[in-house]
């Protein structure tokens, strides 16, 4: 992964520095794609998941005397962990297949052979767009559902849920710090990585046949998910450790 | 002996294709091909005629000999100065093969909006001549998936003309077209050779060849492949000629 990652790097370099135009209209349509379109769902999700996480813990932690850290708890729970790991779900399950799907099939009806026989280095023409407009559109669609979910969720959860109704919002957005931030973009900066190279790298890795295509789309899915997973983990624990 | 002006030489090429294994699909095939000239290779299916197109392209590796161009070998080239060899050529592969989520007119300047510095305006102009001249304008928005093999095939030579190659790689294209853009790709085909000196290596059935290509018409030299070696090679009539008699 890191090793392609680098040959896309390179080859972008060399093509960029040899004055080839940037593939902009494939870039553009995977953002369309995997950020544009993916925003019902993201909102969805974002209202489902912020109402769910907020209304739980304002019901639960005054139980046990904890309501001080209702506010906090739901940024680390959402903020940190949930929400750009729900993300990433979404989009391997929505473009880091068809991303497979799609260069698979290219690859099957020839259209990659065309491309390498008319001197278009694959890594800048195919991947590049790939990669930048998926780790735009996971970043773009993290923001976006970090804040549907704390404002949506607190509206929902504070008008229709009883509990809730002691929260004030102020508290739950004083209770956002910096690093909350920077973990989540991150780890969206991340797993858009992660998903487009994947995906990428099986799609290109089909031969012979269409049986092999939805192997390689299920093993791209499969991949990202135990990347994106470890990556999460990884983050949470050693480079940003969450603080009350 | 390999002469030093050729354009293109093939010094004894072998070919084994890892779908069929142990089996040499092009075995010793040594050629000459001059600067301008025009050469078919014809033969039965499954001889190896797309893999030695191919393996001029430098798309596929010899696994024998070598394949020079103008005197350098192919196979040392950079992937830098292969990129730029290619940008010389133009390929039209078998079955018309496009870029599906691409239109006819993209698809044709494909090539020029990658590798050139030329404007829109300019790259338009050149894909609207050659869409007008192989009769394709009304398809100029059309996706490939949609047309005839015959106009995708067409479209791929507009796409291969439009850079202005050196070299033309023309693999069956001519068995699927219909007898007027036949002739509309000869005569035009004729008319770049005489302008600017285009090599080009088309590959044809033999059908297909004693069939339908007029006699006498565009092909400077005949080479006829069977089981992976050349077994006749010469001028077009008198190759045809041996060919029918063959065939009785």
């Amino acid at each position: 992964m890191l090793l392609r990652t680098y040959l896309v790097l390179k080859s972008s370099l060399a093509e960029r520095r040899h004055q080839k135009r940037l593939p902009l209209k494939t870039t553009s349509f995977q953002i369309f794609f995997t950020g544009i379109q993916a925003l019902p769902i993201i909102i969805l999700a974002g209202l489902v998941l912020g109402t769910a996480v907020i209304a739980e813990l304002a019901t639960i932690l005054p139980t046990f005397g904890a309501s001080q850290y209702i506010e906090r708890l739901s940024i680390i729970v959402l903020v940190r962990e949930l929400i750009p790991v729900i993300t990433a779900l979404i989009i391997i399950g929505r473009s880091g297949s068809a991303m497979a799907t799609e260069l698979g099939n290219m690859k099957l009806n020839r259209e990659i052979e065309l491309l390498d026989s008319l001197g278009i280095n694959l890594d800048y023409f195919l991947v590049l767009p790939r990669l930048i407009g998926t780790v735009v559109s996971t970043v773009c669609l993290t923001v976006i559902f970090i804040t549907v979910a704390l404002v949506g969720g607190f509206l929902i959860a504070k008008n229709f849920v009883p509990a809730s109704n002691t929260l004030i919002f102020n508290q739950l957005i004083s209770a956002l710090n910096y690093d909350d931030i920077i973990v989540s973009l991150l780890k969206a900066g991340l797993f858009g990585w992660v998903i487009s190279i994947i995906n990428c790298i099986q799609g290109l890795a089909v031969r012979k046949s269409f049986t092999e295509v939805p192997q390689v789309t299920t093993r791209g899915v499969m991949n990202s998910i135990i990347f994106c997973f470890i990556f999460s983990v990884f983050i949470s624990l050693y480079v940003f450790p969450a603080y009350l | 002996m390999i002469e030093a002006t050729s354009y293109l030489q093939m010094d004894r090429i072998s070919y084994q294709t890892p779908i069929i294994s142990g089996a040499l699909l092009l075995n010793n095939i040594s050629l000459n091909i001059a600067s301008g000239e025009f050469l078919a290779f014809t033969g039965d299916d499954l001889t190896g005629k797309t893999s030695l197109l191919k393996l001029c392209a430098g798309l596929l590796e010899p696994t024998g000999g070598c394949i020079r161009i103008r005197g350098k070998q192919l196979s040392g080239f950079s992937y830098r100065e292969l990129q730029l060899f290619r940008q010389k050529i133009g390929f039209v592969l078998q079955n018309g093969v496009l870029i599906n989520n691409l239109s006819l007119k993209e698809n044709i300047t494909l090539p020029l909006r990658y590798h050139s510095r030329l404007s829109d305006d300019s790259i338009n102009r050149s894909a609207e001549k050659y869409l007008e001249l192989l009769n394709l304008t009304g398809y100029a928005n059309e996706r490939p998936a949609e047309l005839s093999l015959e106009t995708r095939l067409l479209t791929g030579l507009a796409r291969a003309l439009i850079v202005e190659p050196e070299l033309l790689l023309l693999d069956e294209i001519f068995s699927s077209l219909s007898r007027d853009n036949l002739w509309l790709v000869i005569n035009h085909l004729k008319e770049i050779k005489a302008e600017r000196r285009l090599t080009c290596l088309a590959t044809t059935g033999l059908a297909d060849l004693l069939s339908s290509f007029p006699e006498g018409q565009l092909i400077d030299r005949l080479v006829v492949i069977e089981s992976g070696q050349v077994i006749e090679e010469g001028a077009t009539q008198s190759v045809r000629m041996n060919l029918l008699k063959k065939q009785g």
